[in-house]
């Protein structure tokens, strides 16, 4: 199925731009995505180092109420 | 009334079987839990029945947050002043009738009323729950209950995106919301008949509310909330509003802090930041609800717009990580007093990183199992960080600082949470916009791929 078959070559550009554009914006939307993803992934990172500001626990300490 | 011989052998809970108490108040917690995964995958299909955008969607998820973070400060005094079993029902009633609206919204604004309500309902829950049962067991038993209790909390988000996707996919997403009424009946019914007060909280004396400390913080997570959600389609500072807003919020926040600081008698004591690792905790809560709640409102909103997924597939697709922290909850109550917390936090945190990296390598062409393994993982480290975070971040709290403490810790994950949405949304649509004039900027009427394409020899 060819595009200037189907539409006729006259509107094979036009048309040819349309989905250009439609490809476009799945593709930079596609990025948006993946720019969060990595940031979430940047931000658990900084957590991560986080962690060893914390002091060292007392040997065994419970769960408190609240946890979750 | 029950008789003697079980008042004899059930004493904590004035008779009734505790594992009747334990169904009472996980089935409004469950239900609670269930809503806001459930919501997750429904986002496309409401936004499209109420002629919103997907980014005013998301403010479903995020002032249902924030209502629900600004209660449970809160929670501590009201079961206090009104019993906590009539506070409970109450919570529980509240939240089955904002549930109806949410699901008969004729548009955005009532949904958007419906949920502040309806988080409103279901903040206390989790805490009132908690409690209920700790109270309910006697100690040898008490594993057990908080066992019940983490189950509940971690089947719940499995269950939500696939149960929300097929209601969604089959009826309606208002279905989704339908759901609640006869679970929230049943609950209402159960909790008059099964819950009793201790004396120690019938005989309780409370203080004045705290109007101002409660007001404020309304005030300020409130003009957060909307400034972030609305910022970006209004130019941010570009609009007068936003600029009120932002002064609202700043002359709130700094009332906040100074009113919690100098009134310890109120809602929130700020005192506890003192505490070195109770303040990394309330830090580090805060960015993992970020992370947590990007992840859940994100991947299936990804599945659907970019990939064009049915709800229901999406939430398949998205449910395995629930099944992740499913297996790693157990593992983790098994280690966590074996190993220093820090170490588990810290393996728990670089694995959601390396799960999140890869969710970063998708493309459009991937498949619903492409990444099955890191969704499994993301759920089996979020069971890794959590209660050892908890554990961490109060091991240095006294005992009777624990409501306070517990308070402010789990508002700051709803903040966060809440925060992280409206981000990610907004990041969405900007990024988007920035990538689509960088690859357009490329794309010329002598480029190689318009040429192909507008060649007779294109195959759509």
């Amino acid at each position: 199925m060819y595009l200037g078959h189907r539409i006729g070559p006259a509107q094979a550009r036009p048309g040819a731009f349309g989905l250009m554009y439609g490809l476009l914006q799945q593709q930079s939307a596609l990025m948006a995505y993946v720019d969060v993803f990595r940031w979430t992934a940047v931000l658990a990172l900084i957590c991560a180092a986080a962690t060893w500001l914390f002091k060292k626990p007392a040997k065994h300490a419970a769960p408190p109420p609240g946890a979750h | 009334m029950p008789t003697a011989a079980a008042q004899a052998r059930y004493p904590l809970t004035q008779g009734v079987n505790p594992w009747l108490v334990t169904v009472s108040v996980m089935l409004p917690t469950f239900m609670e839990v269930l809503d806001t995964a459930i919501a997750s995958v429904a986002l496309p299909y409401i936004a499209g029945s109420l002629s919103a955008s997907n980014s005013e969607a998301t403010w479903v998820l995020t002032s249902y947050l924030v209502a629900n973070a600004v209660i449970l400060p809160a929670s501590n005094w009201f079961a206090r002043r009104f019993g906590r079993k009539r506070f409970l029902l109450i919570c529980v009633t509240i939240f089955t009738v904002a549930s109806f609206f949410c699901g008969a919204a004729p548009s955005l604004g009532i949904i958007l009323l419906a949920r502040v309500m309806q988080g409103a309902g279901g903040g206390a829950l989790q805490p009132l729950s908690q409690s209920i049962l700790l109270e309910s067991f006697p100690v040898a038993k008490r594993s057990m209950a908080m066992a019940a209790y983490g189950l509940g909390i971690v089947v719940a988000p499995v269950l939500g995106p696939t149960l929300g996707g097929w209601l969604t996919d089959t009826f309606s997403w208002r279905y989704a919301f339908y759901i609640n009424i006869p679970v929230g009946i049943l609950a209402v019914f159960m909790i008059s008949r099964f819950v009793h007060d201790p004396p120690y909280i019938k005989n309780a004396k409370v203080g004045p509310f705290d109007n101002l400390g409660f007001g404020l913080l309304i005030v300020w997570t409130g003009a957060l909330q909307i400034v972030l959600d609305k910022g970006q389609e209004d130019d941010w500072f570009g609009a007068i509003w936003v600029r009120w807003a932002v002064a609202a919020l700043i002359l709130a926040f700094i009332g906040w802090i100074w009113r919690s600081w100098t009134n310890p008698k109120g809602l929130v004591d700020l005192h506890i930041l003192k505490d070195r690792n109770f303040r990394t905790g309330c830090f580090m809560i805060a960015m993992l609800g970020m992370c947590i709640y990007i992840t859940i409102a994100i991947l299936p909103l990804y599945y659907q717009e970019v990939l064009g997924y049915t709800a229901f597939t999406a939430g398949l697709v998205v449910g395995p990580r629930g099944i992740g922290s499913f297996v790693g909850s157990p593992l983790i109550g098994f280690l966590g007093s074996r190993i220093d917390p820090r170490k588990l936090l810290c393996a728990g945190f670089l694995g959601f990183a390396v799960c999140s990296f890869i969710f970063g390598t998708v493309n459009l062409g991937i498949g619903p199992y492409t990444l099955l393994i890191p969704i499994l993982l993301t759920g089996f480290a979020l069971s890794f960080v959590f209660v050892p975070l908890a554990t961490m971040s109060t091991s240095t709290i006294s005992r009777d600082a624990m409501g306070n403490a517990t308070g402010l810790f789990n508002m700051l994950r709803n903040i966060g949470g809440s925060i992280g949405i409206a981000m990610a949304t907004t990041a969405l649509i900007r990024r988007a916009a920035l990538h689509q004039t960088e690859i357009g900027a490329n794309l010329t009427p002598s480029t190689m791929a318009l040429q192909q394409k507008s060649a007779p020899s294109l195959c759509i």
